[in-house]
């Protein structure tokens, strides 16, 4: 157990060396030049004064050199220097965590909560009109984009029904926090619970079938909700808990766009701003937080595996 | 090695077995036939539309700006007063264009990368570990700062979607090639002497096909969910031409007072998202049941 967990750790501490190196590379070998993106896109700029300024940025070291410093500073969590703000991309980021990690936390939840008695429902009425209702709604889920639910919702909620703000954010008091992030955490969460609700349908389906449920469990005079919460349930946990792993990807990728639709001040909607204007440190800073937070998700993922089955540590 | 011909009722039998099969794909699987109405519907009425309307898209009407939708106009008229269903349906050539070309490549690649990294053992370690590198940053975040660091132009936008897409592809490939590799056919195949690509693409690559079909489907609508992602946000494709995502982006500067702006390109983003993943849905039942709940 033990020699199994440092193993998962230590491979997903060279994931994300590896990552720290392919960042790297994506700013220096695409044809972006950030000292051409700090000079402005006129050409008023010589030849001499970019020259000048790449020299100054270390720019026209050797690539070795450039990315063994960038690694060093990147492990101690020295992200570089926003070229705008001139402020260190780690504080930016630390700055606009709340926003994110509130959202994030508050979507997972209520995708769970509505994922894991849907899926139940429908894999034990299977065929049922249930089953088939839940099921059309779990697939619209993953069809409806986030960002776009996220406008509906702020039409009819906000715009005509006048229950929440338009967009914005806040964190004075709770109540505040909760008008703020009531829509956006739908729009998110919908997809994330649609996806796990389908795979709690099937991978529930699969234990109920098996004999130590369809026949041991029962035979024993064991009542229906019994069976099914306390002896299927747990057994059919494990895709369960890999595709909530899995959505975790998904789930942050759809929290960019939400956020900048709701104008939430997060890190998605710094991406997207540094995007826009070529801000090339603060583009590397958040793709390693994300990756680090996405690494860190899937490594828990899996040493609940080995918590909850002990069997996972042989292989 | 010499071709092997088949007798004329062999071929027969094939064929009516394959008729039979279609036949149960399209009609005994009411998924995949209500997703084929669904694709059909739109990606016709996207390329024949336009034709079929005298209204010029490039038109501007200074009196029509921004009427909602009446019965002259189905889906209403947009803020240069141009009609909303002509201008979706060119969007949606357009998104579908790009999510398309983005299905054909990353298929291509992935196959190619899923079914030869288990085929020469030796490589299968560090190919894999590269794929896992670069599944680790969430994919649409990936694609968002690709686009950022190449620059928005439609050629970007596939390159970023297509490299962020095909290590997931490639995995779904490889563990149907891994299961394959180890049969008894491939064995023989090799005492017969037949080189690697034969061996690959000759024995292994039909084994595998059921799970790139229907892998395919769905990265098809992943696709466009994707493109319409960095298009919305203003990375994707740049705006004189219109696509599902920026129409939604500049709908949303008018959302309180023109709502069907953003409502009908995301209707008819989703209805080829849904179309797509039912009709993968129905797909992996019939092709290949052990697939069911992968996605």
């Amino acid at each position: 157990m033990i020699s199994y967990v440092t193993r998962r750790m230590l491979s997903a501490a060279v994931v994300l060396l590896l990552d720290i190196v392919l960042v790297f590379f994506l700013l220096h070998l695409t044809p972006g030049d950030p000292a051409a993106a700090m000079l402005g896109i006129d050409q008023t700029a010589s030849k001499e004064q970019l020259n000048k300024l790449r020299d100054a940025m270390g720019l026209n070291r050797p690539l070795r050199d450039q990315l063994f410093e960038y690694l060093g500073k990147a492990v101690r969590g020295d992200l570089g220097v926003s070229f705008l703000s001139g402020q260190s991309v780690t504080r930016m980021m630390a700055r606009r965590l709340p926003v994110t990690l509130s959202l994030a936390a508050t979507a997972m939840v209520l995708g769970l909560l509505i994922a894991i008695p849907a899926g139940v429902i429908s894999a034990v009425r299977r065929g049922s009109l249930w089953d088939q209702g839940l099921m059309l709604f779990a697939i619209f889920g993953v069809s409806i984009p986030d960002y776009w639910l996220g406008i509906m919702l702020v039409l009819v909620f906000s715009v005509s029904l006048r229950l929440f703000p338009v967009v914005g954010f806040s964190l004075a008091s709770f109540t505040d926090w909760a008008r703020y992030i009531v829509l956006p955490t739908i729009a998110i969460g919908m997809r994330s619970s649609a996806l796990v609700a389908r795979m709690t349908r099937s991978s529930l389906l699969e234990t109920l079938g098996q004999d130590f449920v369809a026949l041991t469990a029962r035979a024993k005079g064991i009542r229906e909700w019994r069976v099914v919460l306390l002896h299927a349930l747990p057994n059919a946990a494990f895709p369960i808990i890999t595709v909530v792993g899995m959505g975790i990807a998904y789930l942050l990728g759809g929290i960019v766009v939400v956020e900048m639709v709701f104008a939430l001040p997060g890190i998605g909607w710094l991406l997207i701003n540094a995007v826009q204007t070529r801000d090339y440190q603060v583009i590397q800073g958040v793709l390693l937080f994300m990756a680090a937070v996405n690494v860190t998700a899937n490594l828990l993922v899996d040493l609940s595996y080995a918590l909850i089955d002990k069997r996972v540590r042989y292989d | 090695m010499g071709r092997y011909r088949l007798s004329d009722r062999e071929r027969a039998r094939r064929r009516s077995e394959n008729r039979r099969f279609f036949r149960k794909l399209f009609f005994r699987n009411y998924l995949v036939t209500a997703g084929t109405v669904m694709i059909l519907t739109i990606t016709l009425a996207s390329i024949l539309g336009p034709y079929f309307s005298d209204v010029n898209p490039n038109r501007l009407l200074w009196r029509e700006r921004n009427k909602p939708p009446s019965r002259e106009h189905l889906l209403g008229t947009d803020t240069y007063g141009r009609d909303m269903l002509i201008v979706v349906l060119y969007a949606g050539r357009n998104s579908l264009t790009v999510a398309g070309i983005v299905t054909l490549i990353t298929v291509a690649a992935a196959t190619v990368i899923g079914i030869s990294s288990p085929w020469f053992r030796s490589i299968d370690n560090v190919v894999m570990r590269i794929m896992d590198v670069m599944m680790s940053i969430p994919s649409m975040i990936l694609a968002i700062a690709l686009v950022g660091f190449l620059g928005a132009s439609r050629t970007n936008v596939v390159i970023a979607i297509v490299l962020t897409q095909i290590p997931r592809f490639a995995r779904v490939v490889r563990s149907s090639a891994i299961t394959t590799r180890e049969m008894t056919y491939i064995e023989a195949a090799q005492a017969l002497g037949a080189s690697h690509p034969r061996i690959m693409f000759r024995h292994i690559l039909p084994s595998c096909f059921a799970a790139i079909m229907v892998q395919a489907t769905f990265l098809f609508a992943h696709a466009i969910l994707v493109e319409a992602s960095l298009s919305f946000i203003g990375v994707g494709t740049p705006p004189p031409i219109p696509s599902w995502g920026n129409l939604m982006s500049e709908g949303r500067n008018y959302v309180s007072s023109g709502w069907w702006l953003t409502v009908m390109p995301g209707i008819a983003l989703s209805m080829s998202v849904l179309g797509l993943n039912i009709f993968g849905d129905g797909l992996r039942d019939t092709l290949d049941p052990r697939l069911r709940g992968v996605q």
